[in-house]
């Protein structure tokens, strides 16, 4: 018995050595790890889409629910719901009380937590495969079952609060991004902050959690992953049982009428608790498009040229050579589900002003396309991430989340198979074009912040 | 009736087998200061240096470890910056600076040309590097913003604070970056003089995880050293905690929503075998989340934090236990009054055996899960190598943590946790 378990093991493992040993020849090559080769993705009659990915490696698994719900869906007056509903999902169901189930997962030696964004809201355990079935049982009875209590959603809210003071209210940088977002889109999907504003969450009542739950918690709405040391045939069993009895409320998926915003590229001007001014260019990000995919990729790439590492352009020619900024950041998403932005931060040092690190900033886009882009730094940029997407293999759960994610944004788990065979079509001259048309010759809100003691 | 009880007692070999399963740990050539984990499903490969030098080995210059290191980020190979080459061939370089020791580690793709090159750099790194004036006039511009950083940011200044207090008068009440006026006073030849001190064989410790085998760690391993003098270990003299008062409370002002509060106290040293007990009270106090003392109290009942938990940091010459949480100014008196009354209610340890038993239940079974990752499993083999401690580590662990009990905790709460000796920091507007 342990001999036949022991084999079944090792055999698995091999076949993914392998075929890693293979990927990691050709490593600077349109090879990749293709997730095609361990998904396998059905839907049950409730219209629930599940995923199972295989991953041997460690006897674990990872049991996550992502509901196609965040932030880009609320409205003015309502910001932060789906954030706030996610804390109230551990507030128990009719069979298990408040905090029972992070006892039991807990009990497991395993972890878990949920997350907001913009287009999902997701929860996770992950514990030692024997132990599946049980975060199954759970999740599901949570996805029917909630209850929300006036008690428990009234000192939840003032966690939020709090969650909000920590994250937002005293940090510069990220209220200096709810201003520039709220500028550029209102308060329409990017620009409704994730976590709320501190009068909406004071007038959010529990019966608005209640609606926000009938509505978006249904199996239609969700995606089921189940990842990592699984039998794929008892693993199904076990969704059949737990997910199928579920049945679907009154979903209908309606996104709500847009106000008539028009974004705004004044200036933004703050003062904060800051150490040295630091500037923000953000310019406007098109939504993803999977058909249209090699133009977003371009974006990528040409960020990851400007700002990826320590020989990037940014850090190489205005940090290192001029010596103009003392460190450049870029804030970017490679799949936005609407318009987004793309800020290019940096901080000037001593004796230059923030005029002139602007023009550097603009100078380094203007010699992409001037100049052009060298063998050499084209070469160092493929083979980053190239071997940035076999590093990404070594966390069950950041494999996970990518799926997810993509899944989540309606853009689908497929689009990373193709990611470094897409990458490698695009050319130094796409990102010479990349580099006119989305920066050189496109709006941007110029964001200053000065320190308090200026 | 033996073929059955023969079969139940396979079963349960494949179960325990299953629910830890503990990686192998190598000493390459057999010499403990080295130490291998191979993982051949990825073809990846983690490598570490531990320096045994920290900000507590600065001296009167705090904060030179840390700019010592900060150079390493300007060395120039063949006219390339050092951190560019490893970029060309997809690693990730890094180095970090702690209180005891510092590391330098790459992450790269296994393959003939990374074995070679690889350890080639960062063997330059350790015999060539050098530092010129203009490099380091901009290493110290940097650090001085971040320090001025770290002063308007209410958490990093309580974390400051507090540690000038606790730790006062040894190499670990400084900042880990140090204050602006000791990195101006550093000198290229202080740096140069550093890093000749610490770069020897001697103080080098190196771990690697990942798809390598003994030899081509070993091979690995002499490269980076090769030409690297002896040298001897980085000597310093114990420290011993001098916070000797009653718990007090020192307030700084800021203008913030929130006031951040921050408690240390006296603990167990790494190595003793009382820590896994500490562990235990740890996870029960404000170490494990939901479920804990402190979330229960804080948060779970009275929603007056997002985060508030307790972690053990295991030093080299002592252990510490150390509580965080934010509050509105409003709440941070109400906080604080609970967080010392559950401070005081734990001097009376009334953990009840079926709390501990749950408690090692779980760090037992969240062993595995808690190292599912070849650059998490990393971290830990450093660990163990910095501290020295058995190869057997896993197995270790897993049985020292059984033997806690009600009375090694009583022991603990009573001999060697000294809760009266705490010193709470607050930074915020109340």
């Amino acid at each position: 018995m342990i001999k036949i378990y022991l084999c079944k093991v090792i055999k698995l493992k091999t076949i993914i050595l392998l075929s890693l040993i293979f990927i990691s020849l050709e490593v600077y090559s349109s090879a990749a790890v293709k997730f095609s080769d361990r998904i396998e993705v059905y839907s049950l009659p409730n219209k629930l889409k599940v995923i199972l990915l295989e991953d041997k490696r460690n006897p674990i698994a990872i049991s996550s629910i992502w509901y196609k719900v965040g932030s880009s869906y609320e409205t003015k007056g309502k910001t932060g719901i789906s954030h706030v509903l996610e804390h109230m999902m551990f507030k128990g169901t009719q069979k298990i009380k408040a905090g029972e189930f992070s006892k039991i997962i807990k009990k497991f030696g395993g972890s878990e937590n949920a997350f907001t964004g913009r287009d999902f809201t997701g929860y996770y355990q992950k514990v030692n495969k024997i132990y599946l079935e049980k975060c199954l049982e759970m999740e599901a009875d949570r996805m029917a079952n909630l209850v929300l209590k006036q008690s428990d959603f009234e000192k939840e809210l003032n966690v939020v609060k709090e969650e909000r003071r920590l994250r937002v209210d005293d940090r510069p940088i990220p209220k200096a991004f709810e201003k520039i977002l709220q500028q550029a889109f209102g308060y329409n999907e990017y620009g409704i902050p994730i976590i709320g504003t501190m009068d909406d969450l004071s007038n959010l009542e529990l019966d608005d959690l209640q609606s926000w739950y009938k509505k978006f918690y249904t199996p239609e709405n969700a995606t089921l992953i189940i990842a990592g040391d699984i039998d794929k045939v008892a693993v199904k069993q076990l969704i059949e049982k737990y997910f199928l009895p579920i049945k679907n409320k009154d979903f209908t998926a309606k996104i709500h009428q847009l106000d008539n915003h028009k974004t705004n590229f004044d200036d933004i001007i703050l003062k904060d608790s800051i150490s040295n001014p630091t500037i923000l260019i953000s310019f406007i990000q098109p939504k993803f498009n999977r058909d249209d995919r090699l133009e977003h990729y371009k974006i990528d790439l040409l960020l990851e040229l400007m700002d990826g590492g320590s020989s990037s352009r940014l850090t190489k020619n205005l940090v290192d050579k001029k010596k103009v900024a003392l460190e450049t950041f870029i804030s970017s998403d490679t799949y936005p589900m609407n318009k987004n932005i793309i800020a290019i931060g940096a901080i000037p040092r001593k004796n230059i002003s923030i005029e002139t690190l602007r023009d550097e900033i603009f100078l380094e886009f203007k010699n992409i396309v001037e100049k052009g882009i060298t063998d050499k730094e084209f070469e160092s940029l493929k083979s980053r991430l190239s071997s940035s997407s076999i590093f990404k293999l070594d966390s069950l759960f950041g494999q996970v989340m990518r799926i997810g994610m993509l899944e989540s944004k309606k853009i689908g788990w497929e689009t990373l198979d193709y990611y470094i065979d897409d990458m490698n079509k695009i050319t130094k001259n796409d990102l010479i074009d990349t580099a006119k048309k989305y920066f050189i010759d496109s709006d941007f809100i110029f964001t200053v912040i000065h320190p308090n003691t200026t | 009736m033996k073929s059955t009880y023969t079969f139940i007692f396979l079963a349960l070999i494949v179960y325990q087998t299953d629910l830890y399963s503990y990686p192998k740990i190598l000493p390459v050539k057999s010499n403990p200061d080295y130490l291998l984990i191979t993982e051949n499903t990825l073809p990846i490969i983690d490598l570490t240096i531990n320096l045994n030098a920290g900000s507590s080995h600065d001296g009167s210059l705090p904060g030179l470890t840390n700019l010592s290191f900060e150079s390493i980020s300007k060395l120039k190979y063949r006219d390339e910056k050092i951190t560019d080459l490893f970029e060309n061939i997809g690693a990730e370089f890094n180095y970090s600076v702690g209180k005891d020791f510092s590391t330098i580690s790459v992450r790269f793709i296994n393959n003939r040309k990374n074995i070679d090159y690889v350890p080639k750099l960062l063997n330059f790194i350790l015999t060539e590097r050098k530092i010129n004036k203009n490099d380091l006039e901009f290493i110290k511009e940097k650090t001085n913003n971040k320090i001025y950083s770290q002063s308007l940011r209410p958490g990093s200044l309580a974390s400051i604070k507090i540690s000038e207090k606790f730790f006062i008068g040894t190499g670990y009440s400084h900042p880990v970056i140090g204050y602006k006026k000791s990195v101006n006073s550093i000198s290229v030849t202080n740096i140069n003089n550093h890093l000749e001190e610490i770069f020897n064989k001697e103080s080098i410790a190196i771990n690697l995880v990942g798809n390598i085998n003994e030899n081509e760690s070993a091979h690995i391993i002499s490269t980076v050293l090769n030409d690297l003098p002896k040298g001897k270990k980085i000597r310093k003299e114990p420290s011993k905690i001098n916070f000797n008062g009653k718990m007090y409370l020192n307030k700084i002002s800021m203008d913030t929503k929130q006031t951040h509060i921050f408690i240390l106290m006296p603990g167990v040293k790494r190595t003793e075998e009382s820590y896994y007990s500490l562990l235990v009270i740890n996870y029960l106090f404000g170490g494990s989340g939901f479920g804990s003392t402190l979330l229960n109290e804080i948060r779970q009942k009275r929603g007056l934090a997002y985060s508030v938990y307790s972690y053990l940091r295991p030093y080299n010459d002592f252990g510490v236990l150390a509580i965080s949480m934010q509050t509105k100014n409003e709440n941070a008196r109400q906080a604080i009054n609970i967080l010392k009354s559950e401070i005081f209610k734990l001097k009376n340890n009334s953990f009840i055996n079926e709390e501990i038993t749950f408690a090692k239940e779980s760090l037992l079974n969240s062993f595995n899960i808690r190292h599912d990752t070849n650059k998490k499993m990393l971290g830990l083999l450093s660990q163990i190598n910095y501290f020295d401690m058995d190869l057997d580590y896993f197995r270790n662990y897993e049985n020292s943590i059984r033997n806690v009990n009600d009375k090694t905790i009583e022991d603990v709460l009573q001999k060697q946790l000294f809760l009266e000796k705490s010193i709470i920091t607050t930074v915020g507007n109340f």
